[in-house]
């Protein structure tokens, strides 16, 4: 068969499989399941994608996936993170947009806790959002950083997708876990400097708020030294041990469970059932990502083997790109993408095809890895089915439309676009910090 | 009827309990590991353990998952339907996903018997016939394809699974 024709009908199929409500997992399957008969040999075919099933799931690099999953959610079902915003919002004060910029130190800070996206925002959205409406912050400036500041969490450590991204595409997953950090940070300041400017400028837009500037000193840092100080106990851990070259990211991963959990009998915080449903939160997660890499071996096999993979490469080099062409073109098919799909499936989808196509195109291969880590945080947050989005109509009160969370969001998502430029422009944003792994 | 529904609820339950102690064995066993390699002698095999651990505990989970509605889904027509076309959908799109189960079932079972005739054996720290790990694989497409088919025939997902706010 034509390598156009198996494209066609495999991404076709897929797409028709996931619109009609099909777990992501089990669309990725079915088509698999046919291209496998029709690309590898018929019977044989689907034999060899049993096999690999096994094998693709029984992978070492794999376990950092459920153990970073892990370490969030005991943070999160002690309720350690939560008592940290009060702490944090104590110590923020006098400057505009005050409750605003609380929320994107917190969602940074949350994103050193755990990996999750969803329930970073969920947390930052139900916490935070209901006080600053009140107080008169307008809908736009209170939901924007929030959501903006909620998806960094896939960027620093512990993000299982970073994990994700390093294994499938063969990229150091220590040095892509690595690599996030400083855009992480810089993004954040670039969130405070927006929220500042547009504060000054529309006084409208939030209400003069000092906080708790008229306590004392000791009143305003105490609960900081003890709900947020403890924290970094955790990052020294996650990510101290990696930078530092002493741990790979499964050992990184796995101590830094039993940090959180130290953390959380240090509080007292720890029950029988909140560790229960830690463990059960675990499994859902873990488990819907790894299933759905179970099949990404022979996925990638029939996609190579009915020449779909040597035919797009071909077509994208009769272009004559220069590397940057190469990443600018494959940037703009993931943001395409990520306004329709989920993260996993565009990672499965393109990363057969990407991944020899960047490395004959000379791309970095750290780059190739956070072009798709901030591509697939800026999916989770472009209309119309961002997932954060939906995430944020679900805690925002009844009263606020669609089309406003749309708009809050809109600032935020073209300063990400922003980094992103940079970071193609001038690698060294993230190959940096890596290049010190070690030393 | 329900009361084989209810063995099967148990069957998940018990999976997914699987499933999460052997995610936090993992936890435990690397955290040590990490101690007693600075002395010189890391746990033997650990490596290799964890692979298989990954193995079951994923096999063991998705059934429990799919079962909970857990697995991430596209709902851009779904959530925009009324309730009982989108159940009659569901439904539809369970009865593929058994199909998809039941092909992969049958091979597996292939692959198992295949690999059984030939003796072949896994040779990593442990020694043992190939066949039993790759048995892993039918069992867990066998309770997948029953979870399907009960959503084919139209179980409802139990209570507290609609509107979690959990993910990635």
């Amino acid at each position: 068969m034509d390598w156009t024709l198996v494209l066609t009908l495999m991404l076709g199929g897929l797409a028709v499989l996931l619109l009609l409500g099909l777990p992501v997992a089990f669309a990725f399957l079915a088509v698999t399941v046919v291209g496998a008969f029709e690309v590898l040999g018929g019977e044989r075919g689907l034999v060899q994608l049993a096999r690999n099933s096994v094998q693709s799931i029984a992978n070492f690099q794999m376990a950092p996936v459920p153990l970073f999953i892990l370490m969030g959610e005991i943070l999160f079902q002690t309720g350690v993170a939560h008592r940290a915003i009060d702490a944090v919002d104590r110590v923020v004060t006098r400057i505009p947009g005050r409750l605003s910029v609380v929320s994107v130190f917190g969602g940074t800070l949350f994103a050193a806790l755990s990996g999750s996206t969803i329930a970073n925002t969920a947390m930052l959205g139900s916490t935070l959002l209901p006080g600053m409406l009140k107080k008169g912050y307008a809908p736009t400036i209170a939901m924007g950083p929030i959501m903006a500041s909620g998806a960094i969490a896939m960027l620093i450590p512990p993000s299982s997708l970073a994990v994700l991204v390093g294994s499938l595409t063969g990229i150091s997953i220590t040095g892509l876990l690595i690599a996030g950090v400083i855009p992480a940070l810089l993004l954040s300041l670039l969130f405070v400097a927006w929220i500042v400017f547009r504060v000054t400028t529309s006084p409208g837009l939030a209400p003069a708020d000092h906080g708790s500037a008229d306590l004392s000193l000791k009143d305003r840092w105490t609960p900081f030294m003890i709900y947020v100080a403890p924290l970094s106990l955790v990052f020294v851990v996650v990510i101290g041990s990696l930078l530092l070259g002493i741990a790979t990211p499964t050992e990184s991963a796995a101590l830094g469970s039993v940090a959180a959990l130290i953390l959380g009998a240090a509080y007292r915080a720890i029950s029988w059932e909140k560790l229960t449903r830690a463990a059960l939160e675990t499994v859902k997660l873990s488990v819907m990502i790894l299933f759905i890499m179970l099949v990404s071996q022979t996925f990638a096999q029939v996609l190579s083997f009915s020449g779909a993979t040597n035919g797009v490469i071909r077509a994208v080099q009769s272009f004559g790109l220069d590397p940057v062409g190469v990443l600018i073109g494959m940037i703009v098919v993931l943001l395409v993408m990520g306004c329709f799909i989920d993260q996993v499936s565009m990672l499965m989808v393109t990363v057969p095809i990407f991944v020899p196509l960047a490395k004959a195109a000379g791309v970095e291969p750290l780059v190739l890895g956070l072009v798709y880590l901030l591509t697939m945080e800026i999916g989770l947050l472009t209309p119309p089915f961002g997932l954060i989005l939906f995430v944020m109509r679900g805690v925002a009160p009844p009263s606020i439309r669609m089309s406003t969370i749309y708009a809050a969001i809109t600032p935020f998502v073209i300063i990400k676009l922003l980094v992103l430029g940079l970071i193609v422009w001038q690698p060294l944003v993230g190959t940096w910090l890596p290049s010190l792994i070690g030393r | 009827m329900s009361r084989l529904n209810a063995l099967f609820d148990g069957v998940l339950k018990l999976c997914a309990g699987l499933s999460a102690l052997v995610f936090v064995l993992i936890a435990a066993a690397i955290s040590v590991n990490v101690i007693l390699r600075n002395f010189g002698s890391p746990v033997y095999g650990l490596l290799d353990a964890v692979e298989y651990g990954l193995l079951i505990a994923t096999f063991a989970g998705a059934p429990w998952v799919l079962w909970q509605r857990g697995h991430v889904m596209v709902d851009l027509i779904t959530g925009a339907l009324p309730d009982a076309l989108a159940h009659r959908l569901a439904q539809l799109t369970a009865l593929v996903g058994l199909a998809a189960c039941a092909v992969i079932f049958w091979y597996a079972v292939e692959a198992v018997t295949i690999s059984f005739k030939r003796g072949s054996m896994i040779r990593t720290a442990f020694t043992f016939p190939e066949w039993w790990a790759l048995t892993v694989a039918p069992v867990g497409f066998a309770l997948l394809a029953i979870e399907f088919l009960r959503q084919a025939l139209g179980q409802r997902p139990p209570a507290g699974t609609e509107d979690a706010l959990t993910g990635l």
